[in-house]
């Protein structure tokens, strides 16, 4: 059986039938928590945030237009909730070490690699909000450049040029916290 | 190429966008220019790294719970702001034309009462017995959300032993922890039924989930009954049971009056 577009789905949540929501939540909803888990590094705020989008995805269901695309505009909704629960939480630093999703105590054999993720996962929350998106859309939530434009609402030209000085403030930082932990 | 015009390539080649004509001018450049190789090697070490970070481990059934229960919520109160939008948009504001109104809604109301042919009450009949099959039907559907609303069908029908056996076969077979907890709290409206009590406290003996445990025992111990306060008892002598679980469990025959016995954790 054909599945149903996820655009025609959303048009029918907006047409009244918001049961539909719930198909288009078992497609999107583990991205959805994974954007908001690198965005905000914590795992508590990221099960928030997904309520939060599919609840604004129905609170502001009218400006979902005929010609809308559903992914672009849900993740730009993931994205102002993201955002704004930075700036209330005066996040936008390296969260409490504890509050990070660093997952089980790696295999001996795995510490050095497992450390290094972890200093790479570290130097990514240290990114300003506005530089991290760009990285987690792009490497994480494999979006190509075009489709990041669209969620951003600017040109791929622009997209290209934040991603690059995303990688390279995200690679001054690494290279700052590595020289800490070793010295 | 000049180093301005290599840039957004790194970028392209990054996401593995490059055309052959476009990657054979960088690699051209990258060979005389050792600033853009060496910006490439830094760039594709970053986003290699950045790749090998372990992929997050999602929460499905808890994301799955909440949002059920938030859609259930916001279904509701957008029902009930339907009916008070009708009103408010119909009722007039005056004291004396409300009470008019009302005395001419309700003489209205008894003389169509009265004038009711006996044939309409058949069609209602068939109209419930289609709205219980078609229930019927999505409770059985493969797909988790057609079943959920097959769940929220059959509590606008009347709940046949037809209609609470599907209920109780979706809380102890249904894979899906949303199916099943929607239809926990389907049944807990008809807990005065001796069937709904039985079926809900064998569910209780065979579920794992402590989501579920703690709604099964909340529609159990909602109805007051002996079976059900002995079902509630029985699981707290499993020594796996969640410690939280089994915390609650204790305060809810607290609450009912019901005396626990000192839990046997096994240990």
């Amino acid at each position: 059986m054909k599945e149903t577009h996820d655009s025609e789905l959303m048009r029918q949540v907006r047409d009244g039938r918001t049961a539909a929501l719930a198909t288009l939540f078992e497609r999107h909803h583990a991205r959805v928590y994974g954007y908001c888990l690198r965005m905000t590094g914590n795992r508590a705020a990221a099960e928030d945030l997904v309520q939060d989008v599919f609840m604004k995805m129905l609170k502001y269901k009218a400006t979902f237009k005929d010609d809308s695309e559903l992914v672009p505009w849900m993740y730009g909704i993931a994205r102002n909730a993201c955002l704004g629960h930075l700036r209330r939480r005066a996040l936008d630093r390296v969260p409490a070490a504890a509050e990070t999703h660093q997952a089980a105590e790696p295999a001996a054999d795995d510490v050095h690699d497992a450390r290094q993720n972890e200093l790479v996962r570290r130097a990514l929350l240290r990114l300003p909000a506005e530089r991290r998106e760009v990285l987690v859309l792009s490497r994480f939530e494999y979006k190509s450049y075009d489709e990041i434009a669209r969620v951003l609402d600017c040109s791929v030209g622009a997209v290209k040029v934040r991603v690059h000085r995303a990688m390279k403030q995200l690679r001054e930082i690494y290279l700052d916290m590595a020289g800490e932990v070793s010295a | 190429m000049n180093c301005e015009e290599a840039t957004p390539l790194l970028m392209d080649r990054l996401q593995g966008n490059v055309s052959p004509a476009d990657a054979e001018r960088l690699a051209a450049h990258l060979e005389f220019c050792a600033a853009c190789r060496e910006e490439a090697a830094a760039l594709m070490e970053t986003w290699t790294s950045l790749g090998e970070i372990d992929d997050a481990e999602v929460p499905h059934e808890r994301l799955r719970a909440r949002f059920h229960a938030a859609l259930a919520a916001y279904e509701a109160r957008e029902h009930s702001n339907w009916a008070q939008r009708l009103i408010e948009r119909w009722w007039p504001q005056q004291p004396a034309l409300q009470m008019g109104l009302a005395a001419a809604l309700a003489l209205i109301g008894v003389l169509i009462g009265q004038q009711l042919p006996s044939p309409v009450d058949a069609e209602v009949a068939a109209l419930r017995a289609e709205v219980r099959t078609v229930g019927l039907a999505l409770l059985d559907h493969q797909s988790a959300s057609e079943r959920l609303l097959g769940v929220q069908w059959s509590r606008r029908t009347a709940q046949t032993p037809e209609v609470v056996h599907a209920l109780l076969d979706r809380v102890r077979y249904d894979s899906n922890l949303s199916v099943r907890l929607a239809a926990v709290d389907a049944l807990r409206a008809e807990i005065g039924r001796a069937d709904v009590v039985d079926g809900l406290a064998m569910a209780l003996e065979q579920q794992e989930s402590p989501l579920l445990q703690v709604a099964l025992a909340d529609a159990l111990l909602s109805g007051g009954d002996a079976v059900a306060i002995e079902a509630v008892r029985g699981i707290l002598e499993r020594p796996d049971l969640d410690p939280t679980v089994r915390e609650y469990l204790q305060m809810g025959l607290d609450e009912v009056g019901a005396d626990t016995p000192p839990p046997n954790t096994g240990v």
